[in-house]
């Protein structure tokens, strides 16, 4: 069984190497959406300083979001895709694997990228960390449920959009429990209830996810 | 403004959209014909 | 054949013949919604006394409360029919809930509109981001999303199987969603009071609107299988 997670994760990580740009143009896209909020709202300290948290998380759910599109789409048009759905390994094992090397590519490095954004809008040093593990524990969970939405629209035309309005509901909860409890650590406040509810919910969308994403690959293949 | 203002806008578009839901079914109704296959 | 019972569950799974059923069914709705929305309407607007501190604009809830909760509802029973169309694979099934989102998204949109101009003249704002409205608001995301998916996809099979698995994921995440943005709303305080702090409830409120609920539920009735029906004709 972990031979063939380390087998996908492995081929994955490979395809995303020779592929850099598409993996660095997502990244770029954070660095770019968490710079226009100043540039809208004006760069009053205090201001930045309060809306830092939420900018970063949602800048962080964009991101997610904008990657997605790749966690299927190349496997689909050369016909691998098929050819999992029709192996041996069960496709739940496969679909997790492949969630797992697209958040390590896409959603790992937003985490190691946050504390430079969180530079820039001045953000107490101390909160850092919280930030840092609030995106840690988060980013998973936008992954296992972006990728059910990227599986239900594989193939479709205005995908990417379409995609967006699917799943952007669903990550409310993560947006509201990452983003509040970096708030809850900036008021001073204990922000372990929201950090435990977010591991409650990576555990549970790791549990549940590879069954609705194997679901929903077999919907839009057959 | 008045309440009353309120008060009517809210109810007036309630009905409003209902009646235009009731609207649109029945010109699709319409549209779809006489069933074919009712046994 | 009519003895078995396996059979005869699956009787009306066939759109033929559910189709005659559904319309004998509208029908009745129909009339039951009006007299239910004319009792409801008495009550609410007539019978039920002035409040003492919001005056007239109260007598909103009868359609705001009511609306809200056919919009959850109507979303709970289209998932239950998107379960069950994937689990029996039973094409009438996805076709009601194809017909279900239409009414539900409506009912949503009601309820936005309600709570809002309820806000304007007791709270001040047209918005306010509490709890409800601001789930209401996601909940309108996720109908949209649902008649979105299958509007996209040309393969009506897929089109019909896909909707249903992400009206089932919605449905799993709408507690969440609900009780996240209720955990927000405590913590961003800033805003007013809660819209669902409806005056006191007077037993003629009350009564107001489980009578507004159930003309809505009818008429819910009556609507979806009215076009559940079109899309009986449209497709077979």
């Amino acid at each position: 069984m972990l031979a063939v997670v380390r087998s996908v994760v492995e081929r994955d990580l490979l395809l995303a190497l020779r592929r850099r740009s598409d993996v660095g143009t997502a990244l770029l896209f954070f660095v770019i959406v968490a710079s226009l909020f100043p540039l809208g709202i004006g760069a009053e300290p205090n201001q930045l300083r309060a809306i830092a948290p939420g900018v970063i998380w949602v800048a962080a759910l964009l991101s997610s979001m904008l990657s997605l599109g790749r966690l299927f789409a190349a496997d689909y048009a050369d016909g691998t895709l098929e050819q999992m759905l029709l192996g041996a390994a069960p496709l739940g094992l496969v679909v997790m694997a492949k969630s797992l090397a697209h958040w390590l590519v896409s959603g790992l490095p937003l985490v190691a990228i946050a504390p430079l954004i969180a530079l820039q809008y001045d953000l107490a040093p101390a909160l850092y960390g919280v930030l840092a593990l609030s995106l840690l524990l988060g980013t998973p969970v936008l992954s296992l449920i972006g990728a059910i939405g990227a599986a239900l629209t594989l193939g479709l035309r205005g995908g990417g959009v379409l995609l967006a309005l699917l799943v952007l509901p669903l990550y409310v909860p993560v947006l509201i429990l990452g983003a509040g409890s970096v708030e809850m650590a900036g008021a001073g406040l204990q922000p372990d209830g929201q950090l435990l509810l977010l591991g409650a919910a990576l555990v549970l969308a790791a549990a549940f996810s590879p069954w609705a994403i194997a679901a929903a690959l077999r919907i839009s293949m057959e | 403004m008045s309440h009353g203002f309120f008060l009517w806008g809210a109810y007036a578009v309630t009905f409003a959209v209902l009646a235009l839901e009731v609207w649109f079914l029945f010109r699709r109704s319409r549209r779809a014909g006489p069933s074919r296959q009712i046994k | 054949m009519n003895s078995n019972p396996t059979v005869r569950w699956f009787w009306f799974a066939s759109p033929q013949t559910f189709f005659p059923l559904a319309g004998t069914i509208a029908r009745w709705c129909a009339v039951g919604a009006a007299l239910l929305a004319l009792a409801g309407l008495y009550v609410g607007l007539v019978a039920a006394p002035t409040d003492a501190q919001q005056g007239e604009v109260y007598r909103i809830i009868f359609i705001h409360v009511p609306a809200a909760w056919m919009s959850m509802f109507i979303y709970l029973v289209m998932a239950g029919w998107a379960a069950i169309g994937l689990a029996f694979n039973t094409r009438l099934s996805f076709m009601m809930a194809q017909a279900l989102a239409p009414t539900g998204a409506l009912f949503t949109f009601i309820a936005l509109w309600t709570g809002s101009l309820w806000g304007r003249p007791t709270w001040g704002t047209y918005w306010v981001w509490d709890a409800r409205l601001t789930s209401e608001l996601i909940l309108l995301f996720l109908y949209l999303g649902f008649m979105a998916l299958h509007a996209a996809i040309d393969d009506p099979r897929r089109a019909d199987r896909a909707s249903a698995l992400l009206a089932i994921v919605g449905a799993v995440n709408v507690p969440i969603i609900y009780y996240s943005v209720q955990w927000w709303n405590t913590l961003h305080q800033g805003a007013s009071v809660s819209l669902t702090r409806a005056p006191s409830m007077a037993a003629t409120m009350l009564t107001g609107m489980l009578l507004m609920a159930l003309a809505f539920w009818a008429y819910s009735i009556a609507a979806v299988l009215v076009r559940v029906r079109c899309i009986i004709r449209e497709r077979e």
